[in-house]
């Protein structure tokens, strides 16, 4: 039997009077204290699970359940860190490895961009390359290295090139399909209140597209620090992948740790930069 | 090099007959739209033609408000479409008089879902004012305030879209189209995507707006009740391919309110058109169920694989 002070609460009062039905009341998480709390919580874990892993871990390495010959634990990665920056050795590789990756990227996103923009919104010339350009796309590029080494010799260049391929195709392909997406009730009412065919592309397709690039941008920048990376092993010569490629030749693990983490931290910052750049130029957008 | 004029492109907007350009009323007709035996067809995917539209006759005098009813698929969108120039008809002609082309001559309100996702509400309003560029950012300022305040969106002027309700982004739709001062309004089920009290609420918006600055209006709708709080005539559509079947008069003087529904006179002229409808709205479900009966025998077949 339901009493007067539970009936006030429930939104659905119960069908029978044997207690069979269903009642809804209010849901707590759904309070406001229960959202900030919510919100406060996610903050929290945020940091909290790294920290906790990296404790484990220290923990681990000083109790020597791990080997730390293999698995150095985070206060020596810490020290032989602060020594390779300090000497120079990992400030040079990381300078040289970002201005190779930004280099490619930037060349590769203008010009996948372009190419996208090209393909997306021109149905002949979609017509002509599209087929190409997908078939090209399949050829995994780092199959292209020893080609690219033949024709640039060693040094910056064959990566470079490389990286603008891998970063080429990846922006040109989510870019077209965003301008071929753009919205055809948009796109008549642009026509409609007379809009020129520049207007047309500044107002309609270029926004349209623009998820679909940053997400795309977002995976390339990733994607551009792993082909850099993976190049550097086998140019050599300098960069964060030849340091964590060398410290295996010469055994020295807590450096090809440093390396590593240089470049997870890196990779993720660049990325996370990326989004934020991307958030703001497209406001409309959820989930960038 | 001399390129020729472009004056058969010009005809296919403006009137070709240099009298009906005139600007003073009562020079010969006063019709200001004129479509003369107009057909659509077109292609499916498939590479069937589809005859969506026609042969229509259609006229809308200086500032006189119509609007066609139809069932749905009847082609009445598409007429639209090739009134504003948006759709070139098949066969057949449609005049404008005393319209530039290429000068948005005409506001267009579409269905739902036409709202720039990207611009804020002043920005989706002055967009037909930005494209056309001819006013100076100070007056455009001011022309977009002054409609914003007219639909009740000046304390949302600075938002996105997505944070407007249904009824609040048509009104946006029609400040936008009114905006840019067009000589005709083409409005296409404009109300078909609210919800019943704020389509009268709306409607009686539409109503008094037009009351002050009469526009020629062609309104698509498929709702009786709606064509007759609005128009002055009311053209009834056939099934497809759409044709105009009836016409009536609507009697009612203006200015019109919402009231006018629970009237008798009202009610009657409701029942008149709704029974010239029904036919056709049959003649479409008729058509339908051929075309599910002619299909569902090969389905139930695979099915039976």
């Amino acid at each position: 039997m339901t009493t007067a002070q539970t009936q006030q609460k429930t939104v659905a009062a119960p069908s029978s009077q044997e207690g069979r039905g269903v009642t809804f009341t209010p849901a707590a998480h759904e309070s406001v204290v229960g959202a900030r709390r919510r919100k406060y919580l996610h903050l929290t874990l945020r940091w909290a699970t790294p920290v906790v892993l990296i404790a484990l871990w220290q923990l681990a390495a000083s109790q020597q359940w791990i080997n730390t010959l293999y698995f150095p634990g985070p206060d020596q990665i810490f020290r032989t860190a602060i020594s390779q920056f300090s000497d120079g050795t990992m400030t040079e590789a990381f300078v040289l490895t970002g201005w190779r990756t930004l280099l490619g990227f930037g060349v590769g996103a203008v010009i996948g961009f372009i190419a996208g923009v090209a393909i997306g919104a021109v149905p002949i010339l979609r017509a002509a390359f599209e087929p190409v350009l997908y078939a090209l796309w399949t050829i995994p590029k780092l199959a292209l290295l020893p080609l690219l080494l033949l024709i640039f010799g060693l040094g910056s260049m064959p990566l470079i090139v490389l990286i603008i391929l891998n970063t080429l195709f990846l922006v040109m392909i989510p870019t077209a399909a965003g301008i071929a997406g753009a919205s055809p009730e948009l796109l008549e009412t642009a026509r409609a209140f007379s809009a020129s065919p520049w207007q047309l592309f500044r107002h309609v397709l270029l926004p349209s597209s623009l998820v679909e690039v940053f997400v795309s941008l977002k995976i390339a920048s990733g994607a551009a620090i792993l082909v850099a990376v993976a190049t550097e092993f086998v140019i050599g010569g300098g960069g964060l992948g030849y340091i964590i490629w060398n410290s295996w030749q010469v055994f020295l693990p807590d450096r090809m740790y440093v390396g590593i983490v240089v470049v997870a931290v890196t990779g993720s910052a660049f990325t996370l930069l990326v989004g934020v750049i991307g958030r703001r130029m497209v406001p409309w957008a959820h989930g960038l | 090099m001399g390129i020729p004029t472009t004056e058969a492109a010009r005809d296919s907007v403006a009137s070709p007959d240099p009298v009906a350009d005139d600007r003073t009323a009562g020079s010969g007709t006063d019709a200001k739209i004129r479509v003369r035996g107009v057909t659509r067809t077109f292609t499916s995917r498939s590479g069937n033609p589809v005859h969506a539209l026609g042969p229509m006759d259609v006229e809308l005098r200086h500032g006189e408000f119509v609007s066609v009813v139809g069932p749905s698929g009847c082609g009445k969108s598409t007429l639209l479409r090739v009134v504003a120039g948006l759709l070139p008809p098949t066969e057949g002609v449609v005049d404008i008089a005393d319209v530039e082309p290429g000068t948005g001559w005409y506001g267009f309100v579409p269905q739902a879902s036409s709202a720039f996702p990207w611009k804020t509400v002043r920005e989706n309003v002055s967009m037909g004012l930005d494209f056309a560029g001819r006013l100076s950012k100070a007056e455009r300022r001011k022309t977009v305030d002054q409609w914003l305040a007219t639909t009740g969106l000046t304390a949302f002027a600075d938002v996105l879209p997505s944070a407007l309700s249904g009824g609040m982004r048509q009104r946006m739709a029609i400040a936008r189209a009114l905006a840019i001062d067009p000589a005709i309004l083409l409005m296409d089920e404009p109300f078909a995507a609210l919800d019943a009290q704020m389509r009268v609420l709306l409607q009686d918006e539409l109503l008094s707006i037009w009351e002050q600055h009469r526009r020629t209006v062609l309104f698509i709708t498929h709702s009786i009740e709606e064509a007759l709080i609005l128009s002055d005539r009311v053209l009834l559509c056939s099934a497809r391919p759409g044709r105009i079947t009836r016409e009536f008069t609507v009697p009612f003087p203006r200015p019109r309110r919402h009231e006018l529904r629970a009237t008798g006179e009202f009610a009657a002229m409701h029942e008149e058109i709704w029974t010239s409808l029904k036919a056709e709205v049959d003649a479409q479900v008729s058509e339908n169920q051929k075309l599910t009966l002619s299909r569902s025998p090969r389905r139930l077949g695979r099915r039976q694989k």
